[in-house]
């Protein structure tokens, strides 16, 4: 057993990083706040260093796993990287990977990003098309026209996809055996958003903490009076305790292990308090100027807020590791003597 | 990255399993903060001991089997799973015991280790005083330099030393400098209880377990052998020391993990439980495997010659809020029977001092923000 890191998850967390940290300032988040599309030189770029296209065959540039992909979506969340980047490369890619493998070459239904969704509410900034997952059947849906909804987060551009339009659409696939697919999607597209969530938070919580150093109040720092510490603190303990989930998570994806869609939720939960916690001590040790659309963190706390419904409820996925008790067989469903805890 | 146990490693749990199923005791062991809690516990560490269960970790030479952490970590899973509680020896093996590794001489070790794993010793931690409790380099208790005899003699009181009535030695923090001030000047003594000048009253805990002791030194020798990590280096030693008692080498995973899945029980036993509890229980089961992993990341980093620091602060707040949470949904889940049945309620109550020993959770998180995160301090 061990939790060291890959070398191609730490080279590619890096490369990401530097990529992100470069093209991905709160300029250019905001302009897709403002412009309803993604920046082309960003998308591009994230194609150009393999994000995208991941989880597709190698020979179609992918032949990397998840261990990678979720190194690599903490750091797209530090930069609050705008557009469909989970869906289209944690859903869409391994899908059509998986069930459609033409269609990746497909230049008019990839360009500019594919999204996907379950339901009939897409976040489409920038994508021509979306994968509509219904229970085992694949949709590919024309989002020619659609209109951004007023929403918490304009630089995912969410819209409603009207019931017609899906029911019209080609299918890509469909079948017995397409649900196992679409349930293992959903599942990465959980743990992806809660990668993107940690990494949102971590950020967050720098801001916070630089920002805190140098607003003064009753001539001190803000950032040395204990409550503002503490909130700080205790974000940074939330957000710590949820990253080794997520990882394994990761691996439990990546090596198809059993328990892969219990840890997934697991990993979703824990991302989603770390982040609701975070969002709310970073506002708060901000004050006033927080609470501003002037103020870089809203692009940190509106992606948060409306990640955390994404791909499942915090209800959804404690439910799910409800669920999943009964069967996991560890090494503690044995009978015990009563004990203590102590 | 390998999650999957390794084949020795699955042969040793079941070993270990096996083991611990066939010899525990028939009967579940009272704590062992109590005088007859206390003894019953320490038979059955001689137990552990006389197999080769006392400390999995350690080099054979100091009694234990020369594995690893991770065997440990696998050692603690099953022993909590088996039902069985904290160790009565926990001071030794766990806090004393990673500190004299790390700062012991060759002849400490070879004297104490042994001792420690066969329980011919049991210890207890003295670092509070009446005046030092959270700002522990308030430390008073004095050390005067006795050159003739080639030692110290101590003067003053200790308090809330979890055992002490019990335990027969104290590694103790004291002041062998009398003209310094806050860290400087405090040295790590390994004192003798049963030594002259020694006086150690009980304390009943809450839960009116006799659990502490205060100690009152009055010209108490100290010979210079019992120093541990050299003279006026007391505060280097001790912060190692709480480095283990934050991070997971006092607190594994196994415990809480066995916590959660006797709430799941729990939970399943009772009749008509809300949704609300129903959360509470799975938050409850989530964060143990959370900490389950984060604590084998600690163990990977240490295998690959990392060091547990500052950031076994936040473990500390993490795994005292989890015990604290976890209680509480069982109360709530025992409903009006919730006092009356025993081991929930004297869990409760235990959980109840983790967010004050060890470093209280404000101290702890005064130490991430500062250390960790580089918050400036007042
Ligand atoms: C069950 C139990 C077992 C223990 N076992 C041992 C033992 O074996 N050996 C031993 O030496 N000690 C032991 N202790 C003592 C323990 O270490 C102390 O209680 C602890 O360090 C806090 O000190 P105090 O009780 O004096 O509280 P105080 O330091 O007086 O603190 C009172 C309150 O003020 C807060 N506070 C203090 N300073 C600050 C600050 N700077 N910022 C914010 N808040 C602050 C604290 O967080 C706390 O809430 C044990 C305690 C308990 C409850």
């Amino acid at each position: 057993m061990r939790f060291t890191p890959t070398e191609d998850q730490i080279a590619f967390a890096e490369a990401t990083r530097s990529f992100v940290s470069r093209e991905c300032r709160p300029d250019v988040v905001r302009a897709a706040w403002a412009t309803g599309r993604t920046p082309a030189a960003l998308w591009d770029g994230l194609d150009g260093l393999g994000l995208l296209a991941l989880l597709a065959p190698e020979e179609l540039g992918g032949g990397g796993s998840e261990l990678e992909l979720t190194s690599a979506f903490e750091e797209l969340g530090r930069a609050a990287v705008p557009g469909p980047v989970v869906e289209h490369a944690a859903v869409a890619v391994p899908l059509l990977a998986a069930l459609a493998p033409d269609r990746l070459a497909d230049s008019a239904a990839m360009s500019g990003g594919l999204t996907a969704t379950v339901s009939d509410v897409v976040p489409y900034l920038g994508a021509g098309h979306a994968l509509v997952l219904e229970s085992d059947r694949i949709r590919l849906v024309d989002l020619n026209g659609i209109e951004p909804q007023e929403s918490m987060d304009s630089s995912r551009a969410v819209g409603r996809l009207d019931r017609s339009r899906i029911d019209t659409a080609e299918v890509l696939a469909q079948g017995p055996g397409v649900a196992a697919h679409i349930a293992r999607a959903e599942d990465r597209a959980a743990l992806m958003t809660a990668s993107f969530l940690l990494g949102l938070s971590a950020r967050a919580i720098e801001i916070t903490v630089e920002y805190t150093s140098s607003r003064r109040q009753f001539g001190s720092p803000v950032g040395t009076f204990q409550a503002v510490k503490h909130h700080m603190a205790n974000a940074h303990i939330a957000v710590e305790m949820a990253r080794p989930v997520a990882e394994a998570a990761a691996w439990a994806m990546a090596t198809d292990a059993d328990d892969s869609r219990r840890v997934c939720s697991m990993a979703k939960v824990m991302a989603n308090k770390a982040a609701r916690r975070t969002a709310k001590a970073a506002l708060q040790c901000h004050g006033a100027i927080g609470y501003t659309m002037e103020a870089d963190l809203h692009l940190y706390l509106m992606r948060i807020w409306s990640l955390l419904n994404a791909w499942g409820t915090t209800e959804f996925h404690s439910d799910r590791v409800f669920d999943a008790l009964g069967d996991v067989e560890s090494d503690f469903n044995r009978t015990r003597q009563a004990s203590l805890v102590g | 990255m390998n999650l999957e146990e390794s084949s020795s490693d699955h042969e040793f749990r079941m070993e270990a399993r096996d083991w611990l199923r066939t010899n525990r005791p028939a009967e579940r062991l009272p704590s062992p903060d109590t005088e007859r809690g206390f003894a019953l516990n320490r038979e059955w560490e001689r137990t552990l001991f006389e197999a080769g269960w006392a400390a999995v970790s350690w080099p054979e030479e100091y009694g234990g089997r020369g594995l690893g952490l991770w065997e440990w970590m696998i050692f603690e899973e099953e022993y909590f799973a088996a039902g069985l509680g904290p160790r009565a020896a926990q001071n030794g093996l766990f806090l004393l015991a990673p500190s004299l590794f790390e700062f012991g001489t060759d002849a400490q070790k070879a004297q104490l280790l042994p001792r420690i794993a066969g329980v011919e010793d049991m210890w207890a931690q003295g670092w509070s005083e009446p005046e030092a409790g959270s700002d522990l380099a308030a430390v008073r208790v004095r050390a005067d330099r006795d050159e003739a005899a080639g030692g110290w003699r101590v003067n003053g009181q200790k308090t809330w030393s979890t055992r002490a009535p019990f335990c027969n030695r104290l590694f103790a923090l004291v002041r062998t400098d009398p003209e310094s001030t806050r860290h400087r000047g405090l040295s790590y003594l390994l004192i003798d209880l049963d030594a002259p000048g020694v006086t150690v009253r009980p304390v009943q805990k809450l839960g009116n377990e006799t659990g502490f002791g205060e100690i009152f030194f009055d010209d108490v020798f100290v010979p210079d052998s019992e120093v541990l990590g050299g003279v006026g280096n007391g505060w280097k030693v001790a912060m190692a020391t709480t480095g283990s008692e934050r991070g997971l080498i006092l607190r594994s995973p196994g415990r809480f993990m066995a916590a959660a899945q006797n709430l799941v029980d729990l939970y399943a036993s009772v009749d008509g439980p809300s949704s609300t509890l129903k959360r509470d229980v799975v938050d409850a089961w989530i964060s143990a495997q959370a900490y389950r992993y984060n604590s084998m990341k600690t163990v990977t980093r240490i295998a690959e010659g990392g060091k547990v620091g500052a950031e076994s602060s936040g473990n500390k707040v993490f795994w005292s809020e989890m015990d604290v949470h976890m209680h509480e949904t069982a109360l709530d889940l025992l409903g009006d029977g919730a006092e009356i049945d025993g081991k929930w309620w004297h869990g409760f109550i235990t959980s109840m001092a983790t967010p004050i020993f060890a470093g209280t959770n404000e101290i702890q998180r005064n130490i991430v923000a500062e250390r960790v995160l580089g918050m400036p301090r007042s």
